[in-house]
């Protein structure tokens, strides 16, 4: 499996994709990469909701509740924080279910210039050892630059 | 909150304000932590309760008269490795523990205390205004009451100093340990590091025999001296800066730095600034020149 590097939001976070994920516009996420077969869909989002690390396993909850009740077939399969290049994340790994498929979903969120950045890995059930593992690899390869404290200056 | 003891169950009822965080109720079924209390929930009126079944086991209290010095370290020993423990995922805190020495059991079967494990998040304040740490060390006060004083007051001493700062953990087991004969046979083992994993690759031809360790998170080969990290004079095809070894968590890949004669893996082509993940005996190709993949 070929990966591309990719820099997003003018090269503060860097990401590596598999190679055979395109490239897609979409409205309400910032970067979208979908498998010509559409089974795996990735996506990057910096959201407008202000975060900061003490809220994480809060807002994390919000998520796992609104999964909870929204979605089809929601079962949670672990939830723990995660440490990537010195940066703290919430992960969530739940399955739910799409047209009667049964899918795979991993939501990893952090805090990325005072907002959450939320990533999200969806495959299906087909070679999904594989798929988790490709995740995995997506995962620990995301680096974000350390954001640079303000400085106060007075008039 | 509220706990209130009924026939052979404690009734935890969370109220308004209180930290109850849904999450942590899944968090705490996945730690699959062996010192807690068996639990269900109900929510009645909206409102979050949580029974704790205290039928197969007698409060710490009652019993601790009659263990041995031996059990008495290993109860001592998991109640201290707990704090650690159920931090582990990350998410839950030692606040989750109640606790409270009335409410902390034992069960005489698996020779262990088990404790209640609440879903909270946040602070945790009991009745009478102590803090989480207050009242742990009231119940491991209870504990070391049975056992030799000098002994015990050094361990106390070290335990309290954990608490605090949360350093120096191996450090306070060890203490624990060193009060027993080494007879305790129940004690929690250490959690185990994951080992790091190391590549190396192997060179082997006309050459000679040529083997390069991946010692640090990127590594960078080639053949000119001072820009690499592993300087290769195999083959005047391989470029000055030819490709770079990288290692996330515990995996490892390849980017091609843009070399002239390419780099493959197993005969597969690696485009330029691309990557690929390398495994255990795969066939790495810096142009002409072969080595085996060697990860360990």
């Amino acid at each position: 499996m070929l990966y591309k590097q990719y820099q997003l939001y003018d090269n503060k976070i860097e990401l590596m994709l598999p190679k055979n994920l395109k490239q897609t516009e979409d409205m309400f996420r910032d970067y979208l990469w979908i498998s010509e077969d559409r089974q795996t869909v990735i996506s990057v989002t910096k959201g407008i909701r202000e975060l900061d690390d003490t809220e994480l396993v809060l807002r994390l909850q919000d998520y796992y509740l609104e999964y909870q009740s929204a979605m089809t077939g929601f079962q949670c399969l672990y939830v723990r924080k995660h440490q990537i290049y010195r940066q703290e994340y919430g992960e969530m790994h739940y399955e739910s279910e799409l047209m009667g498929y049964k899918m795979q979903n991993i939501i990893l969120l952090g805090v990325f210039e005072n907002c959450e950045f939320i990533l999200t890995l969806q495959c299906g059930e087909q070679n999904k050892e594989e798929q988790l593992h490709v995740f995995h690899n997506v995962i620990e390869s995301l680096k974000m630059q350390p954001q640079r404290k303000e400085e106060n200056h007075a008039d | 909150m509220q706990i209130k003891e009924k026939e052979n169950r404690l009734v935890v009822s969370f109220q308004e304000g209180d930290a109850y965080f849904e999450m942590g109720y899944f968090l705490l079924e996945q730690a699959k932590l062996a010192n807690k209390l068996p639990m269900k929930r109900s929510v009645i009126n909206g409102y979050e309760r949580m029974i704790f079944s205290t039928e197969n086991v007698v409060p710490l209290g009652e019993i601790l008269p009659k263990l041995s010095k031996e059990e008495l370290i290993d109860v001592l020993y998991i109640c201290v490795f707990m704090t650690t423990q159920i931090e582990e995922n990350g998410f839950l805190k030692r606040n989750c523990i109640w606790s409270k020495f009335e409410h902390v059991y034992y069960d005489e079967t698996e020779r262990r205390p088990v404790f209640i494990m609440l879903p909270v998040c946040g602070r945790v304040s009991y009745a009478d205004g102590l803090n989480w740490e207050r009242r742990f060390l009231d119940t491991i006060a209870h504990i070391t009451f049975y056992l030799p004083q000098e002994e015990a007051n050094e361990v106390m001493e070290k335990i309290v100093a954990y608490l605090e700062t949360g350093e120096n953990f191996d450090e306070t087991m060890e203490a624990i340990e060193a009060l027993g004969d080494g007879k305790s046979g129940l004690l929690v083992p250490h959690t185990e590091k994951t080992k790091e994993r190391t590549l190396q690759l192997h060179y082997s031809g006309r050459e000679g025999v040529v083997e390069y360790t991946m010692n640090k998170e990127e590594y960078i080969l080639g053949k000119m001296e001072g820009a690499v990290d592993g300087v290769i004079a195999l083959s005047d095809a391989i470029s000055r800066v030819h490709c770079k070894l990288m290692k996330q968590s515990q995996q490892f890949f390849v980017q091609d730095l843009g070399s002239m004669n390419h780099t493959f893996v197993n005969g597969e082509y690696i485009p330029p600034y691309e990557l690929m993940e390398l495994r255990d005996k795969d066939i790495l190709s810096l142009a002409d020149v072969d080595f085996r993949v060697h990860i360990f």
